[in-house]
């Protein structure tokens, strides 16, 4: 005799194989394979008062500091740090980093160009600021060399964007 | 009825030797066909360049059949000019030219092998790829990117400016975060759906 429940309970062997095999495909798939991480910093640098930016914005350590300053076109007083973002670099996505989350008024968009040699990564970059592209570029990062971009003024300032890798 | 002329009437009427009713049957003839009449005054204009610069005294060559004979020079200069375009057969090769060109051409890879070595090693390594300034492209109009490697700051630096300056009004004191690196550390899942932001 022929049960009723019998096509209700095939249909539910085939949804939960159906699942199955969907997440067995998205663990299996190697662009979502990690190249390293990408460390999005927000400065504001400026030569007036640094108490502009808020008392939760932070003083930057001294390294970088001396860092910035020795590059003229860098070199400001005082330096804060508004916000950073580390996210994964993937194989063959995009991914994005929103250092003043959860503001959206300055996002960084990146995705791999190629396989990584050695410490260097060669990345697409996409610098948005109010919503808006303002900056593509292709950059080769490397350990310990990252990329500064001069970015819009702010309260008497200007913000450095640094995007780096991150161990 | 066959109204065509033979050729050796035809011929005598190119060149103007018929009289009388042969004439007219053979203009009557020709009177629908300007090839021919065109052929006619072609000849005729032939033998008026001869008359004009042979003197009289002279009788012209070949005065029989000269259409004839004309022709045959035609043949005769299209078989020359065959012969002429035809592939020309190599002589047979000298005795000493087939050791002396292996042995010449011998001599000379020696000989470059030699200027070669004797030259100086290049002071460069070729193989170095020199290091490309990167694409630096903003869409914006007014806004211009300059890029330079900083030596002093060890970083590569891209100056923007004519870009639109945030609000004062705009406070990030209360949306400043920095986050824990157990925050930062997120699946891909939760990267690729945060993508989302900021996407026009």
């Amino acid at each position: 005799m022929k049960s009723p429940l019998l096509p209700y309970l095939c249909l539910a062997v085939v949804i939960v194989l159906s699942a199955l095999a969907g997440k067995a495909r998205a663990q299996e798939d190697p662009g979502k394979a990690k190249l390293g991480q990408l460390q999005v910093t927000v400065y504001f640098a400026t030569d007036g008062d640094p108490q502009v930016a808020g008392e939760r914005a932070e003083e930057v350590a001294d390294s970088i500091r001396e860092r910035l300053q020795k590059e003229s076109r860098l070199n400001f007083l005082h330096y804060r740090t508004l916000g950073a973002d580390k996210q994964p670099i993937f194989r063959s996505y995009e991914n994005w980093a929103q250092p003043l989350k959860p503001s959206d008024e300055i996002l960084v968009r990146f995705e791999a160009r190629s396989q990584p040699s050695g410490d260097t990564v060669s990345l697409d970059v996409e610098l948005w600021v109010s919503k808006k592209k303002i900056l593509k570029t292709d950059a080769r990062l490397q350990d310990g060399r990252p990329l500064f971009v001069l970015g819009p003024e702010w309260r008497g300032g200007r913000l450095i964007i640094s995007v780096a890798l991150a161990p | 009825m066959n109204t065509n002329p033979d050729e050796t009437r035809l011929a005598l009427w190119l060149e103007d030797e018929l009289v009388g009713m042969e004439l007219a049957e053979m203009d009557a003839w020709a009177a629908d066909k300007p090839d021919q009449l065109a052929a006619r005054e072609e000849l005729r204009g032939y033998c008026a360049i001869m008359v004009k610069n042979i003197p009289a005294s002279i009788e012209p060559p070949y005065p029989d059949f000269f259409l004839t004979r004309v022709n045959q020079g035609i043949r005769d200069l299209q078989i020359a000019e065959e012969k002429a375009a035809a592939p020309v057969v190599a002589p047979a090769r000298a005795f000493w030219r087939s050791w002396l060109m292996p042995a010449a051409a011998f001599a000379g890879m020696v000989f470059a092998f030699g200027i070669g070595k004797q030259s100086r090693e290049p002071a460069g390594n070729l193989t170095a790829v020199p290091s490309q300034a990167p694409v630096v492209y903003t869409p914006e109009d007014g806004v211009d990117g300059e890029w330079f490697a900083s030596s002093n700051a060890g970083a590569t630096v891209i100056v923007l400016e004519g870009v639109s300056a945030i609000p004062d009004s705009t406070d990030f004191s209360e949306t400043v975060y920095v986050p824990t690196a157990r925050e930062s550390d997120r699946t891909a899942d939760s990267g690729l759906r945060d993508s989302n932001l900021g996407k026009q």
